[in-house]
Order: structure tokens, then C-alpha cells, then sequence
């Protein structure tokens, strides 16, 4: 960060984009509280009394798997790894395309009617796993969310050309709290509607923006200087380097684990109307993963190609050692844009990108207060909660999450390896949930016993930390690291489920469940 | 152009285009769909379809 101190960063940035800004977060937050009257149980509060249609289906998906910590870290890739980034946009579109026209996991989901993966855990495995399973996937998401604030607070200081950090403090405390407010009323109604609002506002963001800078920088152009900075390399993710054949297929994995595995969009599943609409909403939201990834790519790329032209910011991103540091090159897009955008489309495109923190943050806020809620607290009661009950604890647990985002996110100093952190923290939960979710649902023999060792393997996954590496000695890259854990994850949930299969009356009760 | 460069000129131009066009219809029938959800609320639709199995009670 020392080295951007003493830069002075043109911004665009003026009265007419705090106007659009302060207008949309006015707007947005006054939907949401005014959506809470809908809300009259757990069921509605939870996932909106499953009465979602199609369009309502892709407009939330989209926007709330968009968030701008994936605009900032995508950005990032395309700006140091150039076109060959676009693998992991193209294969997280083929998985959640493969997901929406099988109905691979979600179709099964929605057919169960649970409201969250641990709910399936109880009734396929009992009690016990649901709980087991709950904490591991609300310590794993509330922990990988703990980044968001962090990576979006960048992006809030290198567009508005903010220089005191508290300004940025206060501003990022005021929009969790606006989210908080109609989140914790409103539940997933309010969610849902301000998800449509927003996806509107980044959807014009995002397509606007693109649009204007394929004007300013021709693509040919941003072919040609990539080839000649980067090589090969820029556009081929196969050869070894930054990318690599193991890393393509680990980023196939995290694409289907991101569409059919992770909470926040199995629960637009739970939400949705039919499993007829499930599958229309993953077959066309697919189109929004590849462009959560593609659009910032290209920023990124755009980015490159701009501080490549600027002498005076060269030195800082590109420094002839290589050595730059994580939060620099996570600054260079939004220090581009902010520059090439004129007055008013930067404001709009400020409001796009608040849109997709919001979207973010209100989902993933009430993901995990309902899982903890509904999988931890209410099983240790015995189940004997009332809907209002629930609903109460839910909206303590949100606050809370919400202090501890704060705390976490902004106030707290992190390291640098923000994304190894966040990927590590994710794969604590997901390689168990994988192997748990497709063997609990494809295979009757899956047990009690191999569903537990499954998600003990998912902490193996904290070798992939940096500091955890640096301890041992032993460094590893994280694509064997993750590969490697979703594979023993799958291993124990088989064996464990083949030496120790359930007693014949649980097996029997589950033959006899749809 | 290597076929590389080819095949991510081609995902970018088809995908941003179709993105565009989900985005015009996704605003126009997901209002219609907003507007469908409150009046499903507002009635407090319990048919089998919609209900599910929420055992622990909602």
C-alpha cells in the first residue's frame, strides 16, 4: 500500500455520481423494508413461501452470486494473467449449464423441499449429521464472507478518490448497516425483490461499462498488446506458469461446487416455484456466471493495457522485479476506471457495483443466519422452536454476523493473501458437502459414519494457507491442495459408508422417503 | 489470431451479447414475477406444490 501513498489517482468522480449513489442506495434499501410486510412465517422468511418464478429466479441468482469481491479478484486475474483468465468464466458457465439441464443436485433438493443442504443431511443421515454438517458450513461461509468488505473497500477508495480511511470505514459500515436493516426485517422477500432491483442496476452497469471501453480500447488492440506482453500465455491456460491443465480442472470443480453445492444458490432452488423451474433458472443463469467472470476480466485486461500507457503509474503495477504486491494489482481497475469513465457513467457504474456488494451481502447474511438458525440452534432446542421463535434468533444471528464482518473485514488489519484466504475457507466446507450432497442423493449405501469422516477431511483443506505452508515448510499450489481434499473427502465418505454402513431401520426408513 | 484468441474473442462477443438480452427480459418478466410473488404472499399459498416438507415446523 506504501507504494500508491505517494500516487496522486485521477478520478472522475463528481457530485452528479454521488447523486446517482446516494439515490440508488436510498431506493434500495426503502424497497426492501417496504417488502417486509409480506413476510408472516419461517417458510416466507426463509425462502419466500418457495413461490419464486423463472425470471425473478435468474434476475437473484445472478445478482447475488455477482458480488463486487468477485468483480475485484477477477479483475485482478484478467489484469495479471490476461485472456487465458476466461477458462474459469467458460467452465463455470459449462458446469452450471450441465447443472440446469440435468438437474444434477438441485432438481433432487428442491424435490426433498429443504429450505438448507443440513436439512437434507437430517433426513437422509439423522440429527446429528445436520448438526455436524451446519457448523462446518456456517464456520466455513461466515469466515470466507469475513473477506468481502475488505476487497470492496478497495474498490470504493480507488473510484470515489477517498484518502482517509475513515471516510471508507464509515461509508462501508453505513451500506452493511442499510443491508442489515431491511435484511433482518424482511428476510427472504426483501432479499429477493432488492436482489431484482439490483440486478437491473448492474446488469446496466456492467453491460454500459463494457461497451464503453471496447470504444475506447479496440479488441484487437487488447489482443495484440497482451500477445506481445504476455505471449502465449496470455491466452493459453494449458501451459504451465500462472494456469496449468490442474488448475483448468480445479476451476471446473469450484464451478460446479459454486452452483450446485454452495448454500446461496442451492437456496434459489429452495425458493423456486417447480423443479421445472429450478432447471430454467441454472440453465440461463448460467450465462451469468460466465459473465461475473468475463465482464471484470476483461476490465482487468483493459486496466493493463491503460497503466501500460501511463508512466507515471508503470513503475507501481508493473516494477521491473515482478514484485508487486496483492493489493496493488487489486487497485489497478478501479484506478483505470475511474479515469477512462466521464461523469455520471462512473456514478452509474459505482451504483452497478454497490448493487452487486449489497446483492451479495443481504444473501449470503441471511444464508448463514438461517443454517445456524434452523441447523444448529433449533436441532440442540430438539426442534420444539416456534416460526417466530426462529425468526427472532435468525435476526440476532444476522447482527451479529454483521458485527463480526466489521470487525473482521474492515477494522481488522488482514494479511495479503486475501484470495488463498477465502479460497481455503470455502473448501473447508465444500469438499465434505460435495461428497456428502452427491453420494447422499446418487448412492443408498451413503451412511452416517462416511458423511462425518467426509467433512472431517474437509479440514485438510487449511494447508492450503500460506502461513500453514510457510510453518511446515512445505509449500504447495492450491490447486493440488483443493483437488487433493475434494478426492479424500470422496474416499472417506465411501468407505466410511462400506465399513460402516446404518443400522438396517434407518436404511429401510430412507427406501421408503421420496 | 492463435485459436485460443478465437475461441475467448467468440465466448466474449456471444456471451456479452446474449447476457444483454437475458438482462432486457429478465427487467421487463421478472417485474411481472415480483409483482406474482407479492400476490402469492398476500394469499398465503399452502397448496402441496409450494409447501415441501419443512419438519421442523414452518
Amino acid at each position: 500500500m506504501d507504494q500508491l501513498e505517494h500516487l496522486v489517482v485521477r478520478t472522475n468522480f463528481a457530485l452528479t455520481d454521488w447523486a446517482i449513489v446516494v439515490v440508488f442506495l436510498v431506493v434500495s434499501t426503502a424497497l426492501g423494508l417496504w417488502a417486509q410486510r409480506y413476510m408472516r412465517n419461517m417458510v416466507d422468511y426463509a425462502v419466500a413461501g418457495r413461490a419464486v418464478k423463472p425470471y425473478l429466479g435468474i434476475a437473484t441468482i445472478i445478482a447475488s452470486e455477482m458480488g463486487l469481491v468477485t468483480v475485484m479478484y477477477s479483475a485482478q486475474k484478467g489484469f495479471t494473467g490476461g485472456f487465458a483468465a476466461f477458462h474459469m468464466a467458460f467452465v463455470s458457465a459449462l458446469a452450471c449449464l450441465i447443472v440446469g439441464l440435468t438437474g444434477f443436485v438441485v432438481v433432487p433438493l428442491r424435490k426433498r423441499g429443504v429450505m438448507t443442504i443440513p436439512e437434507f443431511y437430517e433426513q437422509r443421515f439423522g440429527p446429528r449429521v445436520r448438526l455436524i454438517g451446519g457448523i462446518v458450513l456456517a464456520f466455513s461461509g461466515i469466515l470466507n464472507m469475513g473477506m468481502f468488505l475488505k476487497a470492496d473497500s478497495l474498490f470504493i477508495t480507488s473510484v470515489m478518490g477517498m484518502t482517509s480511511q475513515l471516510q471508507l470505514k464509515m461509508a462501508m459500515t453505513l451500506m452493511l448497516g442499510l443491508v442489515l436493516l431491511y435484511t433482518v426485517l424482511g428476510g427472504m422477500v426483501s432479499v429477493l425483490v432488492t436482489d431484482y432491483m439490483q440486478f437491473v442496476v448492474m446488469s446496466i452497469g456492467l453491460v454500459a461499462t463494457s461497451a464503453f471501453l471496447m470504444l475506447k480500447y479496440p479488441w484487437t488492440g487488447l489482443l495484440q498488446t497482451v500477445q506481445d506482453m504476455k505471449g502465449d500465455a496470455g491466452f493459453n491456460p494449458l501451459l504451465p506458469g500462472e494456469y496449468g491443465p490442474l488448475y483448468v480442472l480445479w476451476q471446473m470443480f469450484l464451478g460446479l461446487i459454486g452452483c450446485c453445492i454452495w448454500q446461496t444458490s442451492v437456496m434459489r432452488a429452495s425458493s423456486a416455484e417447480s423443479t421445472r423451474v429450478v432447471k430454467i433458472t441454472f440453465s440461463w443463469g448460467s450465462l451469468g456466471f460466465l459473465i461475473r467472470f468475463m465482464v471484470p476480466y476483461l476490465w482487468g485486461i483493459v486496466a493493463f493495457v491503460y497503466i501500460l500507457q501511463r508512466p507515471d503509474l508503470k513503475p507501481v503495477f508493473m516494477p521491473a522485479d515482478g514484485q508487486v504486491a496483492s493489493e496493488v494489482t487489486l487497485r489497478a481497475m478501479p484506478i483505470a476506471l475511474s479515469s477512462l469513465m466521464p461523469v455520471g457513467a462512473i456514478g452509474l457504474l459505482t451504483a452497478g457495483m454497490l448493487a452487486a456488494a449489497m446483492s451479495t451481502y443481504n444473501t449470503y447474511l441471511h444464508c448463514w443466519s438461517t443454517v445456524l438458525t434452523q441447523d444448529v440452534a433449533n436441532p440442540l432446542f430438539g426442534g420444539t422452536l416456534t416460526s417466530r421463535q426462529r425468526i427472532a434468533l435468525t435476526r440476532v444471528i444476522m447482527v451479529c454476523i454483521g458485527g463480526f464482518l466489521l470487525v473482521w473485514g474492515l477494522w481488522y488489519p488482514l494479511g495479503e493473501q486475501l484470495w488463498d484466504y477465502m479460497a481455503v475457507t470455502g473448501l473447508i466446507y465444500f469438499a465434505g458437502a460435495f461428497a456428502v450432497l452427491t453420494l447422499g442423493l446418487y448412492w443408498k449405501g451413503a451412511s452416517r459414519v462416511g458423511a462425518v469422516a467426509a467433512f472431517m477431511c474437509g479440514f485438510l483443506a487449511i494447508y492450503g494457507l500460506a502461513p500453514v505452508q510457510k510453518l511446515v515448510g512445505f509449500p504447495v499450489r492450491s490447486e493440488y491442495v483443493g483437488l487433493a481434499t475434494a478426492a479424500a473427502a470422496l474416499l472417506a465418505m465411501y468407505l466410511g459408508s462400506a465399513l460402516f454402513p446404518d443400522p438396517p431401520t434407518a436404511a429401510a426408513r430412507q427406501e421408503e422417503s421420496p | 489470431m492463435s485459436e485460443w484468441a478465437w475461441l475467448w474473442t467468440g465466448t466474449w462477443f456471444v456471451g456479452l451479447a446474449l447476457f444483454s438480452a437475458l438482462s432486457v427480459a429478465v427487467t421487463i418478466w421478472g417485474a411481472r414475477d415480483v409483482v406474482s410473488l407479492f400476490r402469492s404472499l398476500a394469499r398465503g399459498r399452502t397448496d402441496g406444490s409450494a409447501s415441501g416438507t419443512d419438519k421442523t415446523g414452518g
